[in-house]
């Protein structure tokens, strides 16, 4: 109780506020943006109703879509839309409520997929680099290469050999996600070991014969900052790469569904999954700041 | 391992990156002349990378596309980069960053790493579809979301650094601390970071090649790398080469930002 009321102090709660009301505002802010970014697309009645329709029938589909209301109407009507559940796409007219389910259940298990894939390529990197350990220049060669191979061709790769191979394709797309993080984990985790094993209190405690399991529970503590280095490259890759390898991979997912909008401009589920995708991302940020001045302001 | 031997290792960088670019800007046949005749020709002394589905020199285009993604993203990385600096000036600068101006620029920062970056970028690709800008501006949203909180940090560390307090005492002006002190202080890590990010844009803009959201007729990377997924079976060089070239871009890319600091 007593760490909790020194953690919880006045001017802790402060701060912790003051980036919760921040990262509260971005959102708002963002979604704002993401609105003033979809309205600004090309008119989607002139693209609904093709090349050789009459005035009138862009003009009823115009009124049909409620694209005939002031900008600011708009975005209060959706977001009316989006919290009573009564927002439709454009083109199916269905509820897209009832769809988002099925969608962010084939992503989830993409992200579970990833997240197991992500644990054994972090430990098999590992391996590697200690297998490296005395050439550090080879190391370093090996990482900036595979770093080098942006996600669109492993994915491609990746498809092209669990095709072949016959292997579930959710498999292939979240190595495909992982390979990038997982090097730039077991990297980090790499290096601050090597640091910790030749810090002073390591040698100290190898003097005395300290306990391994205390000297392991005191090194993991310092490996925790490595965590916030997966904040910032799950929060690009969950949002960037899920809609890429899912459309690579030909998953019916959250990510392909955003993207295909995009590109039919489809502006309810545009804002809908920019709601959805902001509100995660704010999220991720939250915590990766949180914790940064956790550690920052804590003992070394 | 001997000093010699990294040294090479460093000049090949440097090479290898003025190949690429002479790469880029040599044209050795026209990337756009279609040969039926000559369709998915396989490497050889006449077609270097081979030839596409439409008898088009492989080797010219992924020239061409190479030049075409790299000029996109200098342009995207230039403007991010002053932009960026700009704002994290008018931020930071004594007099000028007034508390409520910081605070809602660090909103405005926020709210822009906020947004899932493929989002504002794929609705400007799509908003100037077939223009030649169009890959600009979406490439500069990416840069800006994320040159801009760097900058500020950079900024704001030159200048409450001490001996900018000491110029201060000494009588100084505002212009004379930035030309003199605070801009000779932040360059090196800032350019650094510049190319980092050019390194990502020319990445981006591949991948908005990829989806389909280029200016046609032009090559870029990203769409021969998506074509060329087709044939990875029987004809991989459609994929492989201008995967390859891409790769060695960024590898080479990266790796100078490295460059000073390694030797």
């Amino acid at each position: 109780m007593k760490a909790i009321d020194r953690m919880i102090t006045k001017t802790a709660r402060f701060w912790v506020i003051g980036i919760l009301l921040k990262y509260i505002l971005a959102f708002l802010v963002g979604t704002v943006l993401i609105y003033w970014l979809s309205i600004g697309l090309p008119d989607v009645a002139f693209v609904k109703a093709g090349a050789y329709a009459s005035a009138d029938t862009v003009q009823a589909l115009k009124v049909e879509l409620h694209l005939d209301r002031p900008p600011v109407e708009q975005f209060f009507g959706y977001w009316d839309a989006l919290l009573s559940g009564e927002m439709r796409s454009f083109y199916t007219r269905e509820p897209l409520i009832g769809v988002l389910p099925d969608k962010l259940a084939v992503s989830g298990v993409l992200l579970l997929a990833t997240f197991n894939a992500l644990a054994v390529l972090t430990g098999g990197w590992l391996l590697v680099f200690r297998l490296f350990r005395k050439t550090p220049f080879v190391r370093n060669l090996l990482i900036s290469w595979v770093a080098s191979v942006p996600l669109f061709v492993s994915a491609i790769l990746l498809l092209f050999i669990t095709t072949m191979l016959g292997i579930p394709p959710v498999i292939g797309a979240a190595v495909s996600l992982a390979l990038f993080p997982s090097l730039l984990l077991s990297a980090n985790i790499f290096q601050r070991w090597s640091v910790l094993r030749k810090k002073p209190y390591s040698l100290l405690a190898q003097h005395y014969r300290l306990p391994a399991g205390a000297m392991l529970a005191r090194r993991m503590r310092e490996f925790l900052p490595s965590l916030s280095i997966l904040f910032n490259s799950l929060a690009f890759f969950i949002t960037t790469g899920i809609a890429i390898v899912e459309w690579l991979f030909g998953l019916p997912g959250f990510g392909r569904w955003t993207m295909e909008s995009i590109l039919r401009l489809d502006t309810p589920v545009i804002f809908l999954a920019g709601v959805i995708a902001t509100a995660a991302v704010s999220s991720l940020l939250f915590a990766e700041e949180l914790l940064g001045r956790h550690f920052s302001s804590g003992p070394a | 391992m001997a000093k010699w031997i990294k040294r090479l290792y460093f000049s090949g960088r440097l090479l290898a990156i003025l190949v690429l670019l002479v790469f880029a800007l040599h044209e050795t046949k026209d990337p756009f002349q279609v040969r039926p005749d000559l369709a998915f020709q396989p490497p050889s002394a006449d077609a270097w990378f081979g030839t596409d589905r439409l008898g088009r020199d492989l080797f010219s285009r992924t020239g061409r596309a190479l030049r075409n993604t790299v000029v996109d993203a200098g342009f995207a990385a230039l403007l991010g980069f002053l932009t960026a600096f700009g704002l994290a000036l008018l931020s930071v600068w004594r007099g000028v960053g007034t508390r409520y101006f910081n605070a809602g620029v660090d909103v405005f920062s926020a709210s822009l790493r906020s947004i899932p970056i493929f989002l504002p970028a794929m609705t400007f690709a799509v908003l100037f579809r077939n223009t030649l800008y169009g890959p600009i501006i979406a490439l500069y949203a990416i840069s800006l979301t994320y040159s801009l909180p760097v900058h500020r940090v950079e900024l704001r560390r030159a200048y409450t650094s001490p001996f900018i307090e000491g110029t201060v005492a000494l009588g100084a002006t505002p212009g004379y601390i930035l030309a003199r002190c605070i801009v000779p202080d932040v360059m090196p890590r800032l350019f650094r970071y510049a190319l980092l990010d050019f390194a990502s844009l020319v990445a981006f803009a591949s991948l908005l090649g990829v989806v389909g959201l280029n200016s046609p007729p032009e090559p870029d990377i990203g769409s021969l790398v998506y074509d060329g997924r087709l044939y990875l079976a029987d004809r991989p060089w459609l994929f492989l080469a201008p995967s390859v070239i891409l790769v060695v871009f960024l590898m080479l890319t990266w790796s100078l930002t490295a460059l000073g600091r390694e030797e």
